[in-house]
């Protein structure tokens, strides 16, 4: 622009107008690729909670529901009931029953299988213990996966100890058949 | 010793109580010398905090039993070596190490900014006070490491066997120093917003704690990862656990900030993003200490285990709600300088960045919140299980990978297509060759091919760069090559540095793709002689001893590994029995090499001498572990103060003119 000329006052030189015009056409562009970034991520978000989205009961809540017993996958908490661990000679099949952490869970208690062997945890008496299965016809709660709470007396940064990240790996844990 | 320790505290929340207070009311009041006396306090501070750590320390020498925290982590048993690790085993302990790394950071943050936050660096020293002090009173009311029990026990409790590894001594000081560290950039940005005179000043520091901070916590999160690897005797690294999440969503926020604080530096841009951004960082670090602390997580029935919980839950909600109305309060003065130029620029991209990072934080805290939203509603407890996040952060992860191949080749303001597409042609092509022969070769997945291709994609983007840089250099100076390399790097050392931190991501990168993707598992129970065969090799069991230790009862596995004809080696796993904890803890044996891990660990010993191995092979995970150096390399290296000003002005002829002394125009 030459400079010897004065400036007439309302007079927006034309290279203004047309950053502004650029600046308004990249700001519109921007918030729809936010809109669009956002709406996937909210997509995303929500085609993959229903199948992932697990009732978590206790031991008393799951024999006294029978929603949850139709064979979903489901996650029950309680602990090892004392002398219930049993393996078939020396093979990765291990059957125990589970019992309500707290009180005495009106006398239910939950016989569970495994295939594979127990994280370190799951002896210790003070672990709770959270199985991720279902329920078979046969009423055995089959469990994929085991996770072990570590007894709070221990305080320790990492609080759940997984037994087992393998199911997880691809996709959702399959529904027992 | 305990004493000396419970009176430093007090005079440690005295004067970090004086320094908060000093630094405002010589602020407001216009009192330099109660503002030098309220910064001198914050470097006495250091020494205060210094000696409450070493009576600390010197208890635990001493197996001071009558200091409960002393009795409840340690005994005699065990070695002096792992106080390192029983300082921070419990809540109060890690509370009084959090309150020395901050005083230690506020302390080097104040004494060495630089000259042009000098005007509202008062402010940053009263916002990290109000931190500070937090920290201290916390440990001082309610849960002092040097509370005395009314009598002597003869022995400790013990330290949690998890924690005697390698990995501890690392991982948790590392994580918490990150967590607590986010205090400083968002100090800095908060000072220059209460301030309100200056916009950018504020970026250099930001950025220079930003990324100390970044790198504690990246390498906090990979060392828990390696120890989980090594030690949980599950073969994982990661579970998306509500506090593996607590930690990995500050990281998050932190990534993006690191990225968009670049072009405010550069172009007075994104201002008030940044500071939204480092506020939300800081929320977040507030609550992943939070959910440490007693906090909610899924499993626990109610709020709040310990009434640790509800005061970090306060202190969460003054640290988002009052950065907030500040906020507002400063809205004007947030404007940006200039507009975005263009959807295909630099800016652009880390936009982008920010948004697919944001993305990821988001999602992640959705799961994490969610049950306790409807626990809260009065629904029923459920729980997330882990595919969710694989499934929704899977994809936005690898888009992230994705735009770190292609951003860096934008220019700043404006790309044109052409030139985009020359700098993207031989990535292009790279990564398509990887993928056809990867789907040839090894697998059709089409996650795994994508991700692949991807890490191809980037890796062969910066190795151009470097290359035609070096070939610049090496034509123009006549420098050979590998000198050309060096001087590359040193003469754009936050570009260059950051080129290498990125490859360490693609490493992560490989490591979490080959090992969740191709991971192979078996269980089996073998008796001492049996083979068992898995991915090409075989596995012979010889044997077990047993090792009675004073606290523990060893048992060491020696197994034989072949492939076909070919002896690979012994292996010793280690499963160790503690009977005061009445648990167990195991130490894999690893064979490990950049093509795949194999990982084998005795997970119960049978009484007639056979053991239940869990045996996994793992491609690609070594790379994981590698990348930990590499991360730290690109950092410091980003990070390195430019020695020699002179060079780089030359280099860069834009950067110079308007002030001098500053690196970058003044475009206010």
């Amino acid at each position: 622009m030459a400079e010897d000329r004065p400036i007439p006052a309302g007079f927006v030189p034309e290279d203004e107008l047309e950053e502004e015009r650029t600046g308004r056409r990249t700001r519109n562009r921007l918030i729809i690729l936010g809109a669009v970034v956002a709406l996937a991520v909210a997509y995303m978000v929500y085609a993959a909670f229903p199948g992932n989205a697990l009732y978590f009961v206790t031991v008393s809540e799951f024999m006294g529901g029978d929603e949850y017993q139709d064979g979903r996958l489901i996650r029950v908490s309680g602990k090892l009931a004392p002398d219930s661990f049993q393996r078939q000679d020396n093979s990765t099949l291990a059957r125990f029953q589970l019992v309500d952490k707290e009180g005495d869970g009106g006398g239910h208690s939950l016989d569970a299988s495994y295939v594979g062997v127990m994280p370190d945890l799951f002896f210790n008496p003070h672990s709770e213990i959270i199985l991720e299965g279902s329920y078979t016809t046969e009423r055995v709660f089959e469990t994929d996966s085991i996770l072990v709470k570590c007894p709070s007396k221990y305080q320790s940064l990492e609080e759940e100890l997984p037994a087992d990240y393998n199911n997880y790996n691809s996709g959702p844990a399959p529904q027992a058949s | 010793m305990a004493d000396l320790g419970e009176i430093s505290l007090w005079i440690g929340l005295a004067l970090s109580c004086y320094a908060l207070f000093g630094s405002l009311a010589g602020q407001v009041r216009g009192i330099p010398a109660l503002v030098d006396s309220a910064r001198r306090s914050v470097y006495v501070l250091v020494l205060v905090m210094l000696v409450a750590t070493l009576s600390l320390v010197g208890s635990f020498i001493n197996r001071d039993y009558e200091v409960a925290y002393v009795a409840a982590h340690s005994n005699n048993a065990m070695a002096d070596i792992y106080t390192w690790v029983a300082f921070y085993a419990g809540n109060e302990g890690s509370l009084l190490y959090i309150a020395f790394v901050l005083s230690v950071m506020s302390a080097v943050a104040i004494r060495w900014a630089p000259e042009r936050v000098k005007d509202f660096l008062p402010y940053t020293t009263a916002t990290l006070m109000v931190v500070q002090v937090f920290f201290i009173a916390v440990m001082a009311f309610m849960a002092n490491p040097f509370t005395k029990l009314p009598f002597v026990p003869p022995d400790g409790e013990g330290i949690n066997p998890l924690l005697t590894h390698f990995g501890m001594f690392f991982h948790p000081p590392a994580l918490m120093a990150g967590l607590i560290g986010m205090s400083i950039p968002f100090a800095f940005a908060l000072g220059s917003l209460v301030a309100g005179k200056q916009r950018d000043e504020w970026a250099d520091s930001g950025r220079l704690w930003g990324i100390v901070t970044w790198a504690l916590l990246a390498s906090g999160l990979l060392l828990g990862s390696w120890w989980a690897y090594t030690i949980l005797g599950w073969g994982g690294f990661w579970f998306w656990d509500p506090v593996e999440n607590a930690a990995f969503m500050p990281w998050l926020a932190l990534t993006a900030f690191v990225h968009s604080i670049m072009v405010q530096k550069r172009r007075g841009m994104f201002r008030m993003w940044n500071i939204v951004l480092i506020n939300a960082a800081f929320g977040l670090a507030l609550y992943g200490m939070f959910m440490n602390r007693g906090g909610p997580t899924p499993s626990v029935h109610s709020f709040g285990a310990s009434s640790l919980g509800w005061v970090f839950l306060l202190f969460l909600a003054v640290g988002v709600l009052v950065p907030f109305a500040i906020f507002i309060w400063r809205y004007n003065l947030l404007k940006s300088a200039q507009n975005l130029d263009s959807m295909l620029s630099r800016e652009a991209a880390f936009l982008v960045n920010n948004l697919l990072l944001l993305g990821i934080a988001f999602v992640t805290l959705w799961g994490t919140v969610y049950p306790l939203f409807i626990k809260l509603g009065g629904g029923e407890e459920i729980t997330i299980a882990r595919p969710y996040y694989d499934q929704v952060n899977g994809p936005l992860l690898l888009a992230l990978v994705l735009l770190m191949g292609v951003g860096p080749l934008l220019p700043w303001r404006r790309a044109n297509w052409a030139s985009l597409r020359r700098a993207l042609l031989a990535p292009c092509v790279v990564a398509a060759v990887t993928v056809v022969v990867l789907a040839v070769l090894v697998t059709r997945q089409p996650f795994a091919l994508t991700g692949f291709g991807l890490c191809a994609l980037v890796t062969t983007g910066i190795a151009l760069e470097w290359w035609r840089g070096m070939q610049a250099r090496h034509r123009n100076s006549g420098e050979n090559y590998a000198f050309a390399l060096l001087r590359l790097i040193g003469a754009n050392r936050p570009r260059y540095g950051g080129y290498i931190v990125h490859l360490a991501v693609v490493m992560v990168a490989l490591g979490v793709l080959g090992g969740s993707l191709f991971d192979t598992q078996r269980d089996v129970v073998l008796a001492p002689g049996e083979t068992y065969e898995v991915s090409g090799y075989q596995l012979r069991y010889l044997d077990t001893v047993q090792a009675p230790k004073s606290d523990r009862t060893d048992y060491f596995s020696t197994l034989e590994l072949y492939r076909g004809d070919e002896f690979l080696g012994e292996l010793e796993a280690r499963r160790s029995f503690y009977p005061s904890f009445n648990m167990a803890s195991t130490l894999a044996a690893i064979r490990s090499t950049p093509v795949e891990d194999f990982y084998v660990v005795p997970s119960e010993n049978l009484p007639d001498g056979s053991v239940g191995f869990r045996i996994l092979v793992n491609p690609l995970v070594w790379w994981m572990w590698v990348a930990g150096p590499v991360l730290i390399l690109g950092t410091v290296v980003a990070l390195w103060p430019e020695g020699s000003r002179q060079r780089v002005r030359i280099a860069r002829p834009e950067t110079v003119s308007i002030h001098p002394g500053e690196t970058r125009p003044n475009v206010v």
